[in-house]
């Protein structure tokens, strides 16, 4: 804020403004996409992956416009906080980390090659997916304690199965799959990006 | 959080800190994951029920009430049956019965806390001013969101595209770009303007800013915070067995 001699290095109030509106949309998608998925857990475990590819325009627009050291860091860390302060706690730490790695990996080459730029963002949504996922598994795992404790004698094998399925194949599935979407969605946003926004002047 | 005035008065009795409701949260969140019983969800959301009581939430507290009581009601019909597809709906209410108090956490941080308010707090407690103002923005546009697309919506019906649940199925990509490109358009310009406006407003001085509220730890403060960490240590040892 304070300008230096490198003015032009530093993020200004503008940079500032854009990612702070940008964080907007991306939480208030991530908010109406959580309530719509959050049907089933089975469809709960795919939320990180439409959500990839639908917020990867948005990212990719604030990292082209912004083009400094924060691009990444700050909206996740803004987005960590407003998840953590409704009860998301995970997500907070997982963003914050996984936003320091991607950002790191965006600005090795000055937010100028546009693969890393790819790269980062799919580090920064598997950072979504491990925070927004992760507390499923452990009250899975209550759950199942507390069913085979409580009514002892019943048949558990169908449900332990669904489980172990979920656990197995489909967590992994969800993984691959979210990083299929993210990465998906950078080429979507860069097609995007390059049919409006280079054209209308604005990147 | 909503654009309408808050209206709080610090010199309330059941005016509490904003710092001291971000350390409730921490708590809240750790004690999410120390509770395994029903029992101490049950015990979780009344304390919750009881905090929004004295912030003067009543409306919050009859929902949250109406919320965890047909969630639990659902959990002990369905712990009945123990295989097939009731089981599985068995765990996702099961979940979403563990994320009751978080319903009360959510009301308490968005209905009693100002979005001024809690920007000031984190600045107070010595984020950067980055994080800060963008934070600000963030919570200053959420609401505008829903007037965009409003509009956005009605300028695709002019078009003859329907903007609902099949299309969305039917399209996703396009209809994705139908949707973000005008409003990360619009969103572009209202930053510059915005940036313009906030600089013209002395947003860039540097030091410490004022606050129309005079921020400090009082005794309800600390009495709060007594309570709520006197309540973790018994919901822990509860959980534990320690005590019953």
């Amino acid at each position: 804020m304070e300008s230096n001699q490198q003015l032009n290095k530093k993020l200004g109030i503008k940079d500032f403004v854009l990612m702070g509106i940008f964080s907007a949309i991306i939480f208030a998608l991530a908010t109406v996409l959580m309530i719509i998925t959050g049907v089933t857990p089975a469809v709960y475990l795919l939320y990180p992956a439409i959500f990839a590819l639908i917020c990867s325009p948005i990212f990719m627009l604030v990292a082209v416009k912004v083009q400094k050291f924060g691009a990444f860091l700050i909206p996740s860390v803004v987005m960590g906080i407003l998840f953590g302060l409704m009860g998301a706690q995970t997500l907070i730490i997982t963003l914050i980390v996984f936003g320091i790695i991607a950002e790191l990996i965006a600005n090795s080459r000055k937010y100028n090659d546009y693969n890393r730029i790819a790269i980062a963002y799919v580090v920064l949504m598997l950072g979504f997916y491990a925070g927004s996922i992760a507390p499923i598994y452990v009250f899975t795992d209550w759950y199942i304690k507390q069913a085979t404790g409580g009514v002892a004698g019943t048949d558990m094998t169908y449900l332990n199965s669904l489980i172990e399925a979920a656990k197995s194949w489909l967590g992994a599935m969800s993984v691959i799959t979210c990083v299929i979407t993210a990465w998906l969605g950078t080429v979507i946003g860069k097609r995007i990006l390059k049919k409006h926004f280079e054209k209308a002047g604005l990147v | 959080m909503n654009q309408e005035l808050i209206v709080t008065n610090p010199s309330n009795i059941n005016y509490i800190d904003p710092r001291v409701k971000l350390i409730h949260t921490l708590i809240a969140g750790i004690l999410l994951f120390v509770v395994r019983s029903n029992e101490g969800v049950l015990l979780n959301v009344a304390f919750m029920i009881v905090v929004l009581v004295f912030l003067g939430l009543y409306g919050c507290v009859l929902r949250l009430i109406t919320y965890t009581g047909v969630l639990f009601l659902l959990t002990k019909f369905l712990s009945y049956f123990t295989d097939g597809p009731a089981a599985l709906i068995g765990v996702t209410v099961y979940i979403f019965l563990k994320f009751a108090p978080v319903l009360g956490i959510y009301y308490m941080m968005t209905k009693s806390i100002s979005a001024s308010e809690l920007v000031n707090a984190l600045e107070r407690i010595r984020l950067p001013r980055s994080i800060t103002i963008t934070l600000a923005v963030t919570l200053r546009f959420m609401p505008t969101i829903g007037q965009e697309m409003k509009i956005i919506r009605d300028s695709m019906k002019i078009r003859n595209i329907p903007f609902n649940l099949w299309s969305v199925l039917k399209a996703p990509i396009m209809m994705m770009e139908f949707v973000l490109v005008p409003l990360m358009m619009r969103f572009v310009k209202v930053a510059e303007e915005l940036a313009a406006a906030a600089v013209v407003r002395g947003i860039e001085k540097s030091g410490r800013r004022g606050s129309m509220f005079d921020v400090r730890f009082r005794k309800q403060d600390f009495i709060y915070l007594l309570i709520v960490i006197l309540y973790a240590i018994f919901l822990y040892n509860f959980e534990m067995g320690v005590i019953i």
